[in-house]
């Protein structure tokens, strides 16, 4: 809540940014979940994105849309640390930036047996990831365990 | 407004390319034979334990459906080559081959400045990276001429590191670019869209496409819809308009085979009329909403012949202690979902059953059935001490049984309405 005027200038200037740079420049967005909130910050600037925050008791969540349609949630904590991320869209999001150091956690796993192309759960060490969908649609959510808020549950990561 | 905007720019790619391919398709089209079983606008479908390499493997195929599909190098009528056990995917936009199921030598996709185009393809369990080629498709009587397909696992293109989840290690296990390890000979994409990225491989970065200066230099890439890997059926000189998939009804303790057909065009001809059926539109997510027990709205709906299962959260059933994310109820459960905001304003209920997978799978290990029954959850949230995190409701292959599910393109219209739309 303190945030909210920086957030709201944060906003508007991407927004403008995201106009003067879509033509060349139009990297889908990225965050890095178990990282300092300051990734987020460092994708902005890399990315060009449109970010939204809003916050909530216990954890902010920061909405990047990129241009090609799919839109990445983060969630931080009070730490300042990404704890979950959520993404829904056209694309799958990039893994290897979205998850960080999970990403190896995810990328072991990624073939369920007898699931096929359309789902994964991977319930790794310290890390859950779901990931569902098909071209044009897909829906998924990761998070660290041991990084959520008090009173919050996955449930929560939409 | 995403989904207008969407909508024109399809209408201005089309301003400038789609009326040049409809003429040349206009031209040509007819007099090519189908393959056995096939006739006019009717294609057979097999629901079996798959291709050989995969049949013998520990994992055969599991409600998976195939058909049969006629590929010839563009303009020829004799280097041409049918393939069997191509998998029917609504949930994805044309046809891709592995390398190890192709005999012919089809010619590379460039783009303007003659760069080959490749594709780095986004499934879920990971991506399938390939050069595009060009290729006539022929399936029953129907002809689809210069079409892009993706050739998967084409040994002169490695994949990039780039390409997540088909990066060239023989160590990867989610390398998906061999008969074996992709579960079929090849995936005939007829979702209810023209172009399998559509707008958003209009952007730069977009992680699907990419041009190749030399086949190990290939650099991401935005890439025009109509150069993109495209559903064939759209391309069709006539019965264009979509798809019916009808299978027959299976039992809930499956069977080793099962056959039913691919009907193309909507309304086109006397066998393929929309009928009573409920016509649910995907226009702007892509994804339906299904109402699911005590009031539940689970908006990342979708129907899929790529699935091979029901996949939805609900914690109340008990979970497979062998496979791991399957539904294992005793005895079977007889539930309900109902599928929401018609084209007409209404919503229909779908009745389905759910049976032990541990059991299914069992009783599968050498014959595989197609089985009504199987189910998985779509949801399973268990170290964070809470479940059902997702709004995902997947009507996979076993809801099709029994049924006649239409399948209409996005732009093209029907006495329901114009695609991109589901109809049951």
């Amino acid at each position: 809540m303190k945030s909210a005027s920086s957030n709201t200038k944060r906003f508007l200037g991407c927004l403008v940014a995201s106009v003067l740079v879509s033509q060349f420049a139009c990297l889908p967005a990225h965050a890095t979940l178990g990282e300092d909130v300051t990734t987020v910050e460092n994708d902005r600037i890399k990315l060009k994105a449109q970010v939204r925050t809003t916050a909530v008791a216990g954890y902010t969540v920061h909405e990047i849309d990129s241009p090609t349609g799919t839109t990445v949630r983060e969630y931080i904590n009070d730490a300042n640390k990404v704890f979950a991320v959520a993404w829904t869209g056209p694309l799958l999001p990039d893994f290897e930036q979205t998850l960080g150091k999970y990403f190896p956690q995810y990328i072991a796993n990624a073939s369920s047996p007898r699931v096929g192309r359309r789902h994964l759960t991977i319930e790794g060490t310290d890390f859950v990831v779901q990931s569902n969908g098909h071209m044009r649609a897909f829906y998924g959510t990761a998070y660290v365990p041991s990084l959520l808020p008090a009173n919050f549950t996955a449930q929560d990561i939409q | 407004m995403r989904a207008n905007l969407f909508a024109a720019l399809i209408g201005m790619l089309c301003v400038a390319g789609c009326g040049g391919s409809g003429n040349s398709l206009g031209g040509g089209g007819s007099g090519s034979g189908g393959s056995g079983g096939s006739t006019g606008n009717v294609q057979a479908i097999v629901v079996d334990s798959g291709p050989p390499q995969v049949a013998s493997s520990n994992t055969p195929a599991i409600n998976t459906a195939y058909t049969t599909v006629t590929i010839c190098a563009p303009g020829s009528t004799t280097n041409c080559q049918t393939i069997d056990h191509i998998q029917v995917d609504t949930g994805s936009s044309g046809l891709r081959i592995l390398h190890d199921a192709i005999s012919i030598s089809l010619p590379l996709q460039t783009d303007t400045a003659g760069n080959v185009i490749a594709e780095c393809v986004g499934f879920v369990d990971g991506s399938s990276w390939g050069p595009v080629r060009t290729a006539d498709v022929k399936i029953s009587g129907e002809t689809a001429l210069n079409q892009e397909v993706q050739l998967i696992g084409d040994g002169a293109y490695p994949a990039p590191s780039t390409c997540k989840g088909a990066a060239a290690t023989s160590t990867d296990p989610n390398l998906e670019d061999d008969v074996a390890h992709f579960g079929a000979n090849g995936i005939l994409g007829v979702a209810p869209y023209v172009s399998d990225c559509g707008s958003a491989c209009l952007q730069q970065g977009n992680g699907t496409y990419y041009t190749c200066a030399t086949p190990t230099t290939c650099a991401q890439s935005a890439m025009a819809e109509n150069l993109q890997v495209s559903n064939p059926v759209a391309a069709f000189a006539t019965d264009n308009n979509g798809v019916i998939i009808q299978l027959p009804s299976v039992a809930t303790t499956g069977v080793a085979s099962v056959s039913g057909t691919i009907t193309f065009g909507v309304g086109t001809q006397s066998n393929n009329g929309l009928g009573s059926a409920t016509a649910f539109s995907v226009a702007g997510t892509g994804f339906l909403t299904t109402g699911y027990k005590l009031n539940q709205s689970l908006t990342q709906s979708f129907i899929d012949t790529g699935s091979n299962a029901w996949y939805f959260p609900d914690s109340s059933i008990t979970m497979c202690t062998t496979n791991q994310n399957f539904y294992c109820p005793s005895p079977d459960l007889n539930l309900q979902a109902t599928l929401m905001n018609s084209m007409s304003g209404g919503s229909k209920v779908v009745n389905f059953t759910v049976t032990s997978a541990d059991a299914l799978f069992q009783n599968s290990k050498s014959v595989i059935g197609a089985s009504s029954g199987l189910a998985a959850n779509s949801a399973k949230f268990a170290t964070g001490g809470s479940v059902d995190g997702t709004k995902v409701f997947d009507y996979g292959l076993p809801f099709h049984y029994g049924k006649s599910v239409y399948v209409v393109i996005e732009g093209k219209s029907t006495t329901a309405g114009a695609g991109p739309f589901f109809a049951f």
